[in-house]
């Protein structure tokens, strides 16, 4: 089962490699940041600030349209030509989703590790590197496996692509900006109704929670407590909606 | 020959697009259009989500493009920074920088280092361990020459956490220049019991010294006065008229001297 699970992930890996989508993306950040050294030199005083967090927030958007887009694509394309099928013929529907998944989490890492390599060094050139960076990449690690999950999820749950990836990037936009919108929601209500709002709020994911942007931005590492917790929050998470994601899609293509 | 007529047809099309770009520029440019809508910070944060930081940094940029504008300087263009100030702390309350645009740099004559001072004042309460800010603030009352607002924030930023140790010997020379050398002594008195470190208080007891013999020649060049009706010719003639007996030596070694415009005895020394 292992074997399959790794051929399946090396595929998808591949796959996600072998499209220009990838390269792009890697390629757009550069040329990011050098607008973010621009921001930089707009900023006099707080330039490091500036220009750690521009970063950070290229680095998941790049990662986020890359990846979801990939994912989608790739998934109703292999529908589409039956290359699924031929999948299928060899490997069982749980081995071939979680090896989708472990390929796309895979080109996330690579993803993370090339852009993390090149914001370092653009970092280091204006003398404002600091390895606390990583843990800002990690973080956004954790939010790209969130998020591929998310676009698993709603792949199969619709039947058209521009569908599931409009969800896709819906979710990002809900997810970011979740925390604010309660604090309005919850202010007008009674409280059995924001029992409601912030139980629906906690099941969505919210992106706030996985944030370290404000640790790298003022150089301090996070304690390792919130690390751990936030690590084991996105893995809570990713478990919780890959649950939906099998009862889906065995019972889709049955 | 078709290619070349092709080829002047897009030079031609290039230059009106160019052109008629131009001619709106200079007719409904962003100066005629008046400076974009910064939006409340309040929504702004909503709006950001996550991402505040990144936010906050444009906001921070736009301000400085702002203030850096030299065909724009006006009471208008440091209102708009500072909103654009105000929302980029709203979103990250970790930018002090912004305070020092916002509230000293942007202030360029007196009705804007009034108004930098109530935006300097805003960021006491939102960042209270902040020395800057305080600093900033009594900064802008020197400039004023409110010279006891000045000691006050002066003396209000030196009793925050990390607050280099300078700070607390600026205090008596606002207070000197406010005409209340007075105060000063006793400024530096309280400050010479509480601190221990030897250097620190050889460095106070110095200016304590240098503050005293400020007060007694002011107070003996008054005597002067009432006993004959006039300033003397300097503090030599306070020797001679026998209010002192001599003229006490200057520990920062410039010399004290009677000023005859204003009728205050100074001293070289300037600095804190």
């Amino acid at each position: 089962m292992r074997e399959r699970i790794v051929a399946a992930a090396l595929l998808a890996f591949l796959q996600g490699v072998r499209e220009r989508l990838f390269l792009g993306s890697a390629f757009f950040f550069l040329f990011y940041l050098a607008a973010c050294s621009v921001l930089g030199v707009l900023s006099p005083g707080e330039s490091d600030t500036v220009m750690r967090h521009a970063g950070l927030l290229g680095m998941e958007l790049c990662g986020l349209v890359m990846v979801i887009t990939s994912l989608v694509f790739s998934f109703y394309r292999e529908r589409d030509t039956h290359m699924l099928a031929v999948y299928l013929v060899h490997c069982s529907r749980l081995e071939y989703i979680l090896g989708k998944f472990a390929g796309y989490a895979l080109l996330s890492l690579v993803f993370c590790l090339l852009c993390g390599a090149g914001y370092g060094l653009a970092l280091m050139l204006f003398g404002y590197f600091t390895p606390v960076i990583f843990a800002g990449v990690w973080a956004v690690l954790l939010k790209m496996l969130i998020y591929i999950s998310f676009g698993l999820m709603l792949c199969c749950l619709f039947s058209s692509p521009a569908l599931a990836l409009l969800c896709s990037f819906f979710v990002f936009v809900s997810s970011e900006a979740s925390y604010g919108a309660l604090s309005i929601i919850v202010r007008d209500h009674q409280a059995a109704s924001r029992v409601v709002i912030q139980t629906v709020y906690y099941l969505l994911p919210n992106m706030h929670q996985l944030d370290l942007r404000s640790f790298v931005a003022a150089g301090r590492l996070p304690p390792a407590g919130l690390l751990a917790a936030l690590s084991a929050h996105a893995g809570a998470y990713i478990f919780f909606l890959w649950l939906i994601i099998v009862r889906l899609f065995v019972r889709r293509q049955q | 020959m078709i290619l070349t007529a092709r080829l002047a047809l897009v030079f031609v099309a290039a230059g009106l697009a160019a052109l008629s770009s131009l001619a709106l520029e200079m007719a409904f440019g962003p100066r005629q259009r008046g400076r974009p809508f910064v939006p409340p910070a309040a929504y702004m944060e909503v709006v950001c989500g996550s991402q505040r930081g990144a936010c906050a940094g444009l906001f921070y940029v736009r301000g400085i493009l702002a203030i850096t504008d030299e065909n724009d300087d006006t009471r208008a263009s440091m209102v708009w920074a500072q909103r654009n100030f105000d929302t980029a702390l709203h979103l990250d309350p970790r930018l002090v920088q912004a305070y020092f645009f916002g509230g000293v740099v942007a202030a360029r004559d007196r009705q804007r280092l009034y108004r930098g001072i109530d935006f300097l004042k805003s960021g006491m309460s939102r960042l209270p361990d902040e020395w800057q800010i305080p600093y900033w603030i009594g900064f802008n009352y020197y400039q004023l020459g409110e010279y006891l607002a000045a000691a006050e924030y002066f003396d209000k930023a030196a009793a925050c956490p990390q607050a280099p140790v300078f700070l607390k010997g600026i205090q008596p020379m606002m207070f000197y220049r406010a005409g209340r050398p007075d105060l000063g002594v006793v400024f530096l008195q309280g400050l010479k019991s509480s601190v221990k470190e030897t250097r620190q208080l050889a460095a106070i007891e110095r200016k304590l010294a240098w503050l005293q013999n400020l007060i007694m020649l002011e107070d003996r060049v008054g005597a002067f006065r009432t006993r004959f009706g006039r300033l003397p010719g300097g503090l030599d003639e306070l020797v001679s008229s026998g209010l002192i007996g001599r003229v006490p030596e200057d520990v920062f070694g410039t010399g004290y001297y009677l000023d005859q415009n204003s009728g205050r005895v100074q001293s070289g020394f300037k600095g804190d």
